[in-house]
């Protein structure tokens, strides 16, 4: 299997897709693709600062209980005490509106448009804070 | 053949040889990552650049495993989401390449450092028009804080308000040279870093501040406050120091970087105390927290220097990377004044005539301006001065090494212990230099 995964190029990808789903008033997919827009960024980091990955596909590997290999709403709460250096939190610190995403749920994709929070402002927010986060990462050379 | 082995020292300058031999129409911005790795970046979309991407990647083996990284060699605006952060970035400088002269605009990343070359921002450089002078040396351990007392005890007499600032954080003794442990305030330096980076920092700006008993001495009029590194009965000095460097969420979104943080504080004491004159004892070493004294609030830094190789050597290394970068190194020059300390009392012609060559012999081949044969040196746009020219920076203030003042303490002043003919004979000319230097910021 080919490396398929690309963690930093996703994120921009969905952010891009989900501004362009924003301008078109189609709001609640947009706060959806926000939500992975910024879940595919912090893995890009997580693993430039030593998550385990399958050589071959790019993937995380991880062992449940997942506390990485998740959905943003979870992933938020893992992302201060993941182990890593220095320089890994001065990163995070870019990123102070994270738990925005608290509310936000993969399986809002089945549900009707009334019962999805109306956060999709606040997490517009934290994925841009992701993808600011992103250029500078790439300015620095540790995610290319 | 063996692959010929390109290091740190030459990437820069074959990086600019391959921009030279590639002419592109626009000057590209060159991003040195935190590993020293060369990427070019264009302020251009990604389909304007694509003709350039294949002559660029020929030419890359010249920078060896510098420019060897997975990922793309040349970025464009597409593959920033805030392509402004990176090509408006204010830490883009130009960057000159000693050996040919030319120019290559950088934005340099590296982990610490940076504010060696982060110029103040305009609002910090005349608070109020208070004059900040920065005490700095390589060493420790060459009478600095000494110096400072002297000074402040100096300006208190003649009415002046000082704030003394103790940002050596790493080796903090300014309060016990200027406080009985009973005057100390409750809270230091590091208890506002910890506080602020929690949003608690002006719950403890007032608790932070000690009057030195100096102020009280006979003939004292003026008041000597002191922001000490630490508190009274401090118990987690290390515990905070370890957490005092962090970057914070910034109030209008983004994050506020240590440096402008240091800076707020200063601001906020200085608007607290609202003294005339400001002492900051900085971090000896190349180290960040004086970089951003020395570079960033300082209105005037006082270099110390004892005239031996490793004095010389050491302002070599640090005058040298602002040459690199002209832009800063016009606007730091200016600021800089010589303090020749631990002056001996033995062969002391021959050791003033070898600290004034040392000194001349490192500003003249780094920060002045070189003078064009046959041209005027004496135009106001050339920044150069003659050896022997006392308002030149490279010219010491003289610090005379004196028994009396080792194990100083502010009691020994007080006390009269140590008489105003002591401190004329060592500090007279350290004290009337630095006074003028205060006088004509006030001009």
């Amino acid at each position: 299997m080919a490396k398929v995964v690309d963690f930093s190029g996703a994120s921009k990808r969905h952010y891009h897709d989900a501004e362009l789903l924003l301008t078109n008033s189609r709001i609640p997919n947009a706060g959806h693709l926000f939500g992975f827009a910024a879940e595919c960024g912090i893995k890009a980091l997580l693993v430039s600062y030593g998550l385990q990955v399958d050589k071959t596909t790019g993937d995380i590997i991880e062992k449940k209980p997942f506390k990485y290999k998740t959905h943003i709403n979870v992933l938020i709460n893992n992302v201060q005490t993941f182990p890593g250096s220095p320089a890994y939190f001065q990163y995070v610190q870019m990123m102070p509106k994270l738990m925005a995403f608290s509310n936000w749920h993969t399986s809002h994709r089945y549900h009707e448009e009334s019962s999805i929070p109306g956060s999709h402002n606040n997490w517009h927010e934290a994925a841009k804070e992701v993808i600011k986060m992103l250029d500078q990462a790439l300015a620095d050379g540790v995610i290319v | 053949m063996r692959k010929k082995i390109i290091f740190f020292n030459d990437i820069l300058k074959n990086t600019a040889d391959i921009l030279s031999k590639l002419s592109f129409k626009e000057a590209p911005l060159i991003i040195r990552d935190i590993y020293g790795r060369i990427r070019l970046a264009f302020d251009r979309e990604g389909k304007d650049i694509r003709e350039y991407e294949e002559a660029i990647v020929k030419e890359w083996s010249n920078l060896g495993s510098y420019g060897e990284h997975e990922g793309k060699k040349v970025l464009s605006r597409d593959d920033f989401f805030d392509p402004d952060s990176i090509f408006k970035s204010a830490d883009i400088l130009d960057y000159q390449v000693p050996e040919t002269g030319n120019t290559i605009r950088i934005l340099d990343r590296p982990i610490t450092g940076q504010d060696w070359t982060r110029l103040a921002s305009s609002d910090i450089t005349r608070i109020g028009g208070t004059s900040r002078l920065v005490f700095y040396g390589l060493k420790g351990g060459v009478g600095r804080s000494t110096a400072m007392a002297i000074l402040a005890y100096h300006l208190a007499k003649k009415g002046k308000d000082v704030l003394l600032i103790d940002f050596d954080l790493e080796s903090p003794g300014l309060s016990g040279l200027m406080l009985p442990p009973d005057r100390m305030a409750e809270f230091g330096i590091v208890d506002w870093f910890v506080e602020d980076a929690i949003g608690q920092g002006n719950e403890i700006l007032p608790a932070m501040m000690s009057i030195c008993p100096l102020s009280q001495a006979e003939g004292v009029t003026g008041k000597i406050h002191v922001a000490a590194a630490s508190g009274m009965n401090e118990p987690a000095y290390l515990a905070k120091l370890s957490r005092v460097y962090a970057d914070i969420p910034g109030k209008e979104g983004g994050i506020e970087r240590f440096p402008e943080r240091m800076v707020r504080l200063v601001k906020a004491l200085e608007e607290q105390v609202k003294p005339d004159v400001i002492l900051i004892d900085s971090r000896a070493g190349l180290h960040d927290l004086a970089a951003v004294s020395v570079v960033g609030l300082g209105t005037k830094t006082f270099l110390f220097a004892v005239n031996s190789a490793q004095t010389w050597q050491g302002y070599r290394l640090l005058f040298s990377h602002w040459q690199f970068y002209p832009a800063i190194a016009i606007k730091v020059r200016e600021h800089l004044k010589i303090v020749g300390t631990l002056f001996p009392e033995t062969n002391q012609e021959s050791h003033a005539r070898s600290f004034l060559e040392h000194s001349y012999d490192l500003f003249s081949s780094t920060l002045y301006d070189e003078i064009p044969p046959g041209s005027d040196s004496l135009s106001p746009d050339v920044f150069n001065f003659d050896i022997g020219d006392p308002e030149a920076p490279h010219y010491p203030l003289r610090i005379k090494w004196n028994a009396r003042f080792q194990e100083f303490s502010v009691n020994l002043l007080s006390e009269k212990i140590l008489t105003h003919a002591d401190i004329e004979a060592a500090y007279g000319d350290f004290l009337s230099g630095a006074e003028l230097l205060i006088e004509e910021e006030y001009l």
